[in-house]
């Protein structure tokens, strides 16, 4: 398999580094607020459609009903606490399912809003993809392939895509271990398992 | 080995991470002389470097908090030398803990700080973080002696590093040191996935 000239051009500039500015600005650090805004955004979506109804949250992401449960039988206060700051916890995937088509296609506040967060999603993932590629990858856990596709995507491309096609949420990691910071939201260790599950979640794939 | 700027800029970056002269010329391939100039270039900018004597990976795992952090450290290191590696589809031969890139290594350290800022609230200082040094060190006494080795948990699949010179058990720092609650929930979880099955 082999690139155009012109992306492993773009992508070489990418991922070379400035390593003389590095001790003085953290520049992943700059993502933080932003994956954190997102993480949290989701886990608040479908912990509150759950309310409503668990199918309809499991309609847009692969959470089992034990887990859902779980979520919405935890405090606001605690799913703040093991939501992650600096990597995304979910991947978005493109799914042909019927339901979704159908549940997209309503004009309610929240699909909308849903819609606008995956936008948001590619966007970050496309300026940090620009920025540095492994970053991004380990941030993401997207392939390098994918990286690339979306650097070289403008934002009319990105909207379009999200008009045509059905996305929905997957969490990274192991669901047994996001639960840990659930159940114990004060807990280093907990958090600590479930940070590097979702790390690991990538390494083995 | 032809000495570039890069190389020079990567040189001063691990020294202000507190690496000492004879780690950095190994990971490198900058002259002594040149290090100890860079070094004092530092020095004359004002900014603060970390100095840390060679210690054995016993004394630096001092806590279990220490086994996790150099666990944490040790999987963003792997999983940015994949995509690394990856991208530039080489083949890797040896073990990954005795060929460091010094590339991936500053870039290991910057998201490990970040992730431990971010995620943990713990302040960066000398004794609380595992740093850069010391994570090498660790590496090297990993591929060198016998008596300290990874392993990977059995219960939660996470990797960490045995010390058999250590005070600390051989147990895995994440999962043994579970409270009561976690513990319930832990043999609840594994009763569902029986059930199911």
């Amino acid at each position: 398999m082999s690139y155009p000239t012109k992306i492993i051009q773009m992508a070489g500039s990418a991922r070379s580094i400035d390593a003389s500015f590095m001790p003085v600005t953290l520049d992943e650090k700059t993502y933080n607020a932003d994956i954190y805004a997102l993480n949290y955004a989701i886990l608040l979506i479908s912990r509150s459609l759950a309310k409503i109804d668990i199918s309809i949250s499991q309609i847009f992401t692969q959470f089992s009903q034990s887990f859902l449960s779980n979520l919405m039988a935890t405090p606001l206060n605690d799913v703040e606490k093991a939501t992650n700051h600096s990597l995304l916890m979910f991947r978005l995937e493109k799914s042909h399912n019927a339901m979704l088509h159908n549940f997209f296609n309503t004009a309610s506040i929240q699909v909308k809003k849903i819609k606008s967060y995956q936008k948001t999603q590619f966007f970050l993932l496309r300026e940090a993809a620009r920025n540095d590629i492994s970053t991004a990858q380990l941030i993401s856990g997207l392939t390098v392939d994918e990286l690339i596709l979306l650097a070289n995507q403008s934002n009319e491309e990105i909207t379009k895509t999200l008009l045509n096609n059905n996305y929905i949420y997957v969490y990274r990691g192991t669901e047994q271990a996001l639960k840990q910071p659930l159940l114990m939201p004060e807990s280093n260790n907990a958090q600590m398992i479930s940070l590097a599950k979702l790390l690991l979640g990538k390494l083995r794939a | 080995m032809k000495v570039t700027t890069e190389n020079l800029l990567q040189a001063k970056t691990l020294i202000t991470f507190g690496l000492r002269p004879q780690q950095v010329k190994m990971l490198t391939g900058v002259t002594e002389s040149r290090i100890a100039g860079l070094t004092k270039e530092i020095i004359d900018d004002g900014s603060v470097i970390a100095t840390k004597g060679s210690l054995s990976a016993n004394k630096i795992l001092r806590t279990k908090n220490h086994f996790r952090q150099f666990s944490l450290w040790m999987i963003i290191y792997k999983a940015i030398l994949s995509s690394e590696y990856h991208f530039q589809r080489k083949a890797l031969r040896t073990p990954w803990y005795s060929n460091i890139d010094s590339n991936i290594l500053i870039k290991t350290q910057i998201m490990f700080l970040n992730i431990l800022d971010a995620e943990f609230n713990i302040e960066i200082t000398d004794t609380t973080v595992v740093d850069l040094a010391e994570c090498l060190n660790i590496l090297n006494e990993i591929s060198t002696k016998e008596s300290t080795y990874i392993v990977t948990c059995p219960d939660c699949g996470i990797d960490y590093v045995i010390v058999e010179s250590s005070k600390q058990t051989d147990n895995c720092p994440f999962c043994h040191e579970r409270s009561y609650e976690a513990e319930k929930n832990r043999i609840e979880v594994i009763f569902d996935s029986l059930m199911k099955a």
